[in-house]
């Protein structure tokens, strides 16, 4: 026994200490004229693209691959409302709002050698919109009717009425080559060869995918920015472990990883603070937030609705009955003031995230934190609200009841994340103190958001969105999708459907706020979501890697611009040089 | 004995047939839609029904799977990935030979490891050298293999940046010379293959000792002792070839392992093979490489215990007489 503790205090011992001793970090102060090129960048990725294809691909790890290899029109910029050119070199609306005509540049190269031309912008978009395709990036299509190419280099978009996001749906989704993918029927896209084997037109061409293990690029030396991308090489490193991943970015074997866990990253802040690393740790507002979504809705009722939604349209107010416990506004503002956001962010997430009150999220130019209505954390205030609404603890059992019905319900998440699995645990204690007897339960992503989700078949669910750089919550809240996957809370209001067409039809900015801020108010006071936290993106980069640029954009948006000095290649920038 | 072979591998026909069977229901009925996975809110509406359609979910279970044997059995086609396009066979095909590398030899330094490790201590029952051994055994075999895989990760590839951290090639391999690149993999090898070879030769190691105690035990060895034998001969002539014989079928038992892969080991270590392309089309519910996967688990299961049977007639001469007489 005394040999078998030793062995585990030597072997505990070893892993506390992994600092490593030759750190040489460099602090100098670089101008445009230093700018050299060469050096390879190791990406660790902890899932694999499913495809490189920009028409098929889903996952996030695929979207950042092709985001190296493929180019769009136009990039948005920071501000996430106005373009700078990529593709194409300038647009001009018509002068009734209705048509936005592209001039493209004629200096673009696909990989293969063959030249660009309108006619793949307008191969992609026949692709985008074919129904037979499922592309993921349709709802940025409705509102265009046609793309017409009247040369090789000019293009025109025509649109069925003004929004304010024309230009934004025009250069949604990356070009593809119509020379490469035109024998190829959009039904059976999904299973070409190019999607493993793809022909761009940015910064890095593709040239090899060992499966699970890596994807290596090369710059393409015809792109058409002249002396870009700096870099001559990006491999992109598949390490599905996250421990193991950190591990790699300490011992250097990877120099870029993105959603590094927020306990980790707090430690290599410390250890760049204090001098100690060479691994740069980099936070900026990401693209995830968390929220407990309350099922407004019987189930029961729900799948009757349902059933009936197949045979035309149903009167949905008739069939469907409030949810015995969450239907009504004030239990879920009370359930909301009983949640201490505030504690329940900052220990989930290392402090690595922002509590949130509101629908829209904070990248969003929409956001308006003061258009949302607050319920600040008061557990007294939430026991007066359930005893409005006649809930009591009549049998003295320590949990509310009103007449059969006892105050107990069941919160879901999927498993493999530990941030909600601990947030649930700590929810679970806050409402314990207001007399709620909330059961955690953790599932299995298929099944949750497989079945239970989409049936209305829970209670409540603390789950998270991705979000898109277009504010559009209709498939969450508008009533036409109330029969579709994504809109599982069962929530609908005439006056949110006419809030949401209003904000999107307005061609003004300011006017489209207003609705925005309206939209926020009504959310945030009917609570069909209550909103947790919205994530800080944590990633590190290794420090030899100059003129880099993060932003809530995302992480790969200007690999093109990053560079090494020479001093500071290492052994594998010099194994490539060879 | 070749009667026997064949009795045995057409007796394992219906087996395999009966275990797909059963996994392509299981895998349909289970809660849980498939198509849900390639579902964005950014989609249009009618999205879903063109997914059921493409995956051919929209046909009743029995049509679905009358073609998905008939598919298979007129072109040996398993139909493609719901993820990535790809024909299942392919990525089968892609994953296998690293799994079979790791998993060989692993298995290969695990029994005879193990099997040395548990005759040493059963000759030496009792002393300190088998409590020693005991004791270390039973860390290996109760220590889960990510943890131990871990610690030789911070020891190897941390602290002492001696052995690279994961996969199974550096990513400049294709710019190394041919010797290079051998001695590259054999680099990437060492920790997966100790981890799960230590994890392998733990049980080897129990089996080994037991069964050498209990054949140094028997009164054969007695009687060649009191002959006078020298005690070398007796040991490894007399009582190891008894004592090898339950080991056989431990190896056999092993087999499927050669294909189902190790998951945690090939997560830890990021190394491509069987065990991660199963997990992943277990939680992504990818229907074609779920059940291209499962038909090589059964049919490796199958021939690993035929296999582990005739090693064991053969080496039993009991065992084979008896069919015989029977």
């Amino acid at each position: 026994m005394k040999k078998y503790l030793t062995l585990l205090v030597i072997l505990t011992l070893i892993t506390c200490d992994s600092n490593r001793d030759n750190i040489k970090r460099v602090g100098k102060i670089f101008t445009e004229k230093d700018v050299v090129d060469g050096g390879t960048l190791v990406i660790g990725i902890n899932g694999e693209p499913e495809t490189l294809n920009p028409l098929t691909a889903l996952s996030q790890p695929a979207r950042d691959v092709i985001s190296l290899i493929f180019r769009r029109l136009a990039d948005i910029n920071e501000d996430l409302a106005t373009f700078s050119p990529q593709l194409a070199k300038n647009w001009e609306f018509s002068p009734d709002s209705l048509s936005i005509t592209f001039t493209l540049r004629t200096d673009v190269l696909w990989h293969d050698g063959v030249r660009f031309t309108s006619k793949d912008v307008v191969f992609t978009y026949n692709m985008q919109t074919d129904p037979l395709l499922a592309w993921d990036g349709i709802s940025f299509k409705e509102s265009i009717t046609s793309v017409e190419s009247k040369d090789d280099s000019t293009l025109v978009f025509h649109f069925n009425h003004k929004t304010q996001t024309m230009l934004m749906d025009a250069v949604e989704g990356y070009i593809v080559p119509e020379h490469l993918l035109k024998n190829i029927p959009a039904n059976k896209m999904h299973e070409a060869n190019f999607n493993r084997q793809p022909i761009g037109n940015g910064p890095f061409k593709y040239i090899k995918w060992k499966t699970q293990q890596s994807i290596s690029l090369i710059k393409f030396d015809q792109y058409y920015k002249k002396g870009k991308p700096h870099l001559d090489r990006v491999i992109l490193k598949v390490i599905p472990d996250n421990v193991n991943l950190f591990i790699q970015l300490l011992s250097g074997e990877v120099d870029f990883v993105e959603g590094i866990l927020p306990r980790d990253f707090t430690r290599l802040i410390k250890d760049w603070d204090k001098g100690k690393i060479i691994i740069r740790p980099v936070s900026f507002l990401g693209r995830q937030y968390d929220f407990i979504g309350w099922n407004l809705i019987c189930p029961d009722s729900y799948a009757e609705a349902l059933k009936k939604s197949g045979e035309g349209k149903p009167e949905i107010d008739k069939l469907l009955k409030p949810h015995k416990l969450f239907g009504n506004q004030k239990v879920r503002a009370a359930l909301t003031m009983a949640i201490d956001r505030e504690t329940i962010t900052e220990v989930v997430n290392h402090g690595m995230a922002i509590p949130m009150n509101g629908p829209i999220p904070l990248i969003l130019w929409a956001y308006n934190e003061k258009a949302n209505t607050v319920w600040p954390y008061n557990p007294e205030l939430a026991k007066k609200y359930l005893r409005e609404e006649g809930w009591r603890d009549s049998d003295g059992d320590g949990i509310l009841d009103k007449g059969n019905t006892k105050f107990v319900f069941e919160m879901i998440t999927n498993s493999g994340n530990i941030r909600r699995e601990q947030a649930l645990t700590m929810i679970q204690e806050q409402l314990r103190k207001i007399n709620v007897e909330m059961i955690p339960r953790v599932v299995e992503p298929g099944l949750l958001y497989g079945r239970m989700l989409p049936l209305k078949n829970f209670d409540a669910a603390l789950i998270g969105w991705n979000v898109g750089l277009k504010a559009d919550f209709s498939p969450l809240f508008h009533s036409s999708t109330l029969f579709t996957p994504f809109h599982f809370t069962g929530f609908y209001s005439k006056k949110y459907d006419t809030l949401e067409e209003a904000a999107k039809n307005s061609t003004n900015r300011n006017t489209a706020q207003k609705y925005w801020d309206k939209i926020a108010e009504l959310l945030s006071t009917e609570l069909p979501y209550t909103w947790l936290y919205y994530k800080l993106e944590c990633i590190a980069i290794h420090s030899r890697f100059k003129n880099i640029k993060f932003d809530k954009r995302g992480s790969y948006i200007q690999i093109e611009d990053w560079w090494i000095p020479k001093e500071e290649h290492t052994k594998i920038d010099k194994i490539f040089e060879e | 004995m070749i009667a026997y072979t064949l009795r045995r591998l057409f007796g394992a026909i219906p087996v395999v047939f009966i275990g797909i069977t059963i996994t392509f229901l299981i895998i349909h009925l289970a809660p849980g839609d498939p198509t849900l996975c390639f579902l964005t809110p950014t989609m249009s509406a009618g999205s879903q029904e063109i997914i059921i359609e493409r995956f051919g979910l929209n046909n009743p279970i029995y049509v679905q799977y009358f073609k998905w044997l008939y598919r298979i059995i007129s072109h040996f086609d398993f139909g493609n990935s719901f993820n990535s396009g790809r024909p299942a066979s392919d990525i089968i095909f892609d994953a296998l030979p690293s799994t079979l590398l790791l998993t060989g030899l692993s298995l290969i330094f695990g029994s005879i490891f193990g099997t040395l490790l548990g005759i040493l201590s059963a000759i030496y029952k009792g002393t300190s050298i088998d409590r020693f051994l005991t004791t270390i055994m039973l860390f290996f075999y109760s220590m889960p293999a990510f943890w131990i895989g871990l610690m030789l990760l911070s020891l190897f590839a941390i602290k002492l940046n001696l052995l690279p951290a994961s996969q199974l090639i550096s990513v400049f391999h294709y710019q190394l010379s041919i010797v290079a690149r051998i001695f590259d993999y054999v680099k990437h090898l060492i920790l997966p293959v100790l981890t799960l070879g230590l994890a392998i030769s733990a049980t080897f190691y129990r089996y080994a000792r037991t069964s050498m105690i209990e054949s140094l035990n028997s009164d054969y060895i007695t009687a060649a002792k009191a002959r006078g034998i020298k005690r070398r001969k007796v040991i490894f002539t007399y009582g190891l070839r008894n004592a090898l014989i339950p080991l056989i079928s431990l190896l056999g038992l092993s087999i499927p392992l050669l294909f189902s892969g190790a998951v945690i080991i090939e997560v830890v270590f990021s190394l491509p093979g069987m065990g991660r392309v199963m997990v992943n089309a277990v939680l992504s519910r990818d229907y074609p490489i779920i059940l291209a996967a499962s038909t090589l688990a059964f049919i490796s299961v199958t021939i690993g215990n035929m296999l582990a049977d005739i090693a064991y007639a053969v080496a039993d001469p009991r065992i084979r007489f008896k069919e015989n007489y029977n």
